[in-house]
């Protein structure tokens, strides 16, 4: 199938750790300019290397803190100036810490907030000034299943997620006449395969989401899956680039789990 | 993932092939790949639809099946398979619709909706899971609508068969998840196909309906036809039990 995804000019918001850096690959080997908007420069700088290598058409690191509206408007203004426009802004940034709702500090619930919701508002209400103008554009925003069904340990992490999900559906039936799409993609738990695979800055750095990674922890998660596995950062990339691409042009406003089969509604 | 989207060396069968959305799906199916059984009632249509795909360099086998002929089911599967290999995806497509009062609708017309767009995936399922299950693999594509979530005067036989697609495409996705078979539904919204088309020659007609679809348009039974590769390639391997509405953001539930 052709997605036609040659030449396009997609922007990936910290694009260059696990999922992200998953995402950024992919869209390299369809041969699309590719923007990683990252907080961590050293490892966008990694995974840029490895998007060069695989057929990206162009990949550029933009350090970008999709938190603070100035810097994101920074990052859109220069991929617009160097490939002339964003054609696919994935909303891939996310964050959250392994902890009781009770037991979490307000400043770690803010920073969830920050990064989850208040990112994926910020790079989105960036690009739709020149996606409207152009008529065309396809959003695809990282969901999550705990925005779905909830989940334990990740109460307000879940409530962003749920967040994401309403804003793509609202904006979905404010934008549609203009050709723009946007659509969610919930992964499961996607560990990454090595250290090589994200920064310091990532979630997977932080010392408390460790537990995720002991053998008996992904052993149970694994269990709770009916395709019975963890998820692999490529598992997503496929609903990512079919989602982002003409292919999928009557598609709007949907949330797709790609998890294993955990979320079935 | 190299390629995710590629069907090579795999092999369909596309109930409802003749004509509109399932036409579309098996030439979509065998454009990337796949050898596609395009098996529906009327063998002309389907003749010509397997003709179509042979054309395109592709492979293809013409079969008539009812698919409310349960005893018919097994026989054309096996001929599927012994004429294009192993059925790896299958496409539940095949349906009917009804436009009625429900209080004129007769128990034999509720009978037929719900054995052509219900019990007929259900049982071509059970027809080809069994490979599946022992080769560890497989792909199946149940054709729901936006009409199983929406409540619509006239059409409740049909809205309730849809509906009911979505429970067992989960039932099947969590029994069958273990064996790596992959179960989902495609959900479409107002498509350019023969009854939305006619509805739509009205212009005041035309433009109701489009003023509710957010994206202003109807979808394209080629719009379909990529959402159904999707589904059936390994770019979806992860993805099962799920429900994708193609309305043009029309619906958007959660």
């Amino acid at each position: 199938m052709e997605l036609n995804l040659k030449g396009k000019s997609v922007m990936v918001t910290g694009g260059g750790s696990n999922i992200g850096r998953a995402i950024s690959l992919a869209f390299a080997r369809e041969g699309a300019h590719v923007t990683i908007a990252e907080i961590d420069a050293g490892q966008g700088e990694k995974t840029a290397a490895e998007a060069r290598k695989a057929g990206a058409a162009s990949a550029v690191v933009a350090p970008t803190d999709v938190t603070k509206w100035d810097s994101v408007l920074a990052t859109v203004r220069d991929v617009e100036a160097r490939t002339g426009r964003v054609d696919v802004l994935v909303n891939n940034v996310g964050w959250t810490l392994d902890r009781l709702f009770v037991e979490k500090e307000r400043t770690e619930w803010e920073k969830e907030v920050q990064l989850n919701l208040w990112g994926m508002i910020n790079c989105t209400r960036a690009v739709l000034d020149g996606m409207i103008a152009r008529k065309g554009g396809a959003i695809v925003s990282m969901g999550s299943d705990a925005g779905r069904m909830g989940e334990f340990r990740e109460a307000v992490y879940g409530a962003c997620k749920a967040g994401v999900i309403a804003l793509t559906k609202s904006l979905a039936r404010e934008v549609g006449r203009h050709g723009i799409r946007l659509n969610v993609v919930c992964p499961g738990m996607t560990m990454p395969s090595s250290e090589e695979e994200f920064g310091d800055l990532s979630m997977w750095a932080a010392e408390v989401n460790r537990a995720w990674g002991t053998p008996e922890m992904q052993a149970r998660i694994a269990k709770a899956y009916p395709l019975r596995r963890v998820g692999k950062p490529d598992d997503v990339t496929g609903a990512v680039l079919f989602l982002a691409s003409d292919a999928a042009g009557f598609i709007t406003g949907q949330t797709l789990s790609v998890s294993g089969g955990y979320t079935m509604m | 993932m190299e390629r995710p989207f590629s069907l090579d060396g795999r092999t369909a069968f596309v109930t409802g092939a003749s004509r509109g959305i399932g036409r579309a799906i098996a030439i979509a199916l065998a454009h990337a790949g796949a050898g596609v059984a395009c098996a529906a009632r009327a063998l002309d249509q389907v003749t010509s639809a397997a003709a179509e795909i042979e054309a395109a360099g592709g492979r293809a086998r013409a079969l008539q099946m009812d698919v409310t002929r349960g005893e018919q089911i097994q026989a054309v599967v096996k001929e599927a398979e012994s004429a294009l290999g192993p059925i790896d995806i299958l496409v539940n497509n095949a349906g009917v619709t009804l436009d009625k009062p429900s209080l004129e609708v007769t128990d034999e017309e509720w009978d037929t909706v719900l054995g052509t767009n219900l019990t007929s995936m259900f049982r071509c399922a059970r027809a080809v899971a069994p490979g599946m299950i022992a080769r560890g693999r497989g792909k199946i594509i149940n054709l729901g609508s936006m009409y199983g979530v929406l409540g619509v005067p006239r059409y409740a036989v049909y809205c309730a068969s849809k509906a009911a697609v979505g429970g067992l495409t989960r039932s099947l996705a969590a029994e069958w998840a273990r064996h790596g078979i992959q179960v989902n539904c495609l959900a479409p919204g107002y498509m350019n196909t023969d009854i939305p088309r006619a509805a739509m020659a009205d212009a005041k007609t035309r433009e109701r309906f489009l003023s509710k679809i957010p994206a202003r348009r109807i979808g394209e039974p080629a719009e379909a036809a990529a959402l159904a590769v999707y589904m059936a390639s390994a770019a979806s391997d992860f993805m099962t039990g799920q429900t994708v509405y193609l309305d043009g953001g029309q619906t958007t539930t959660w």
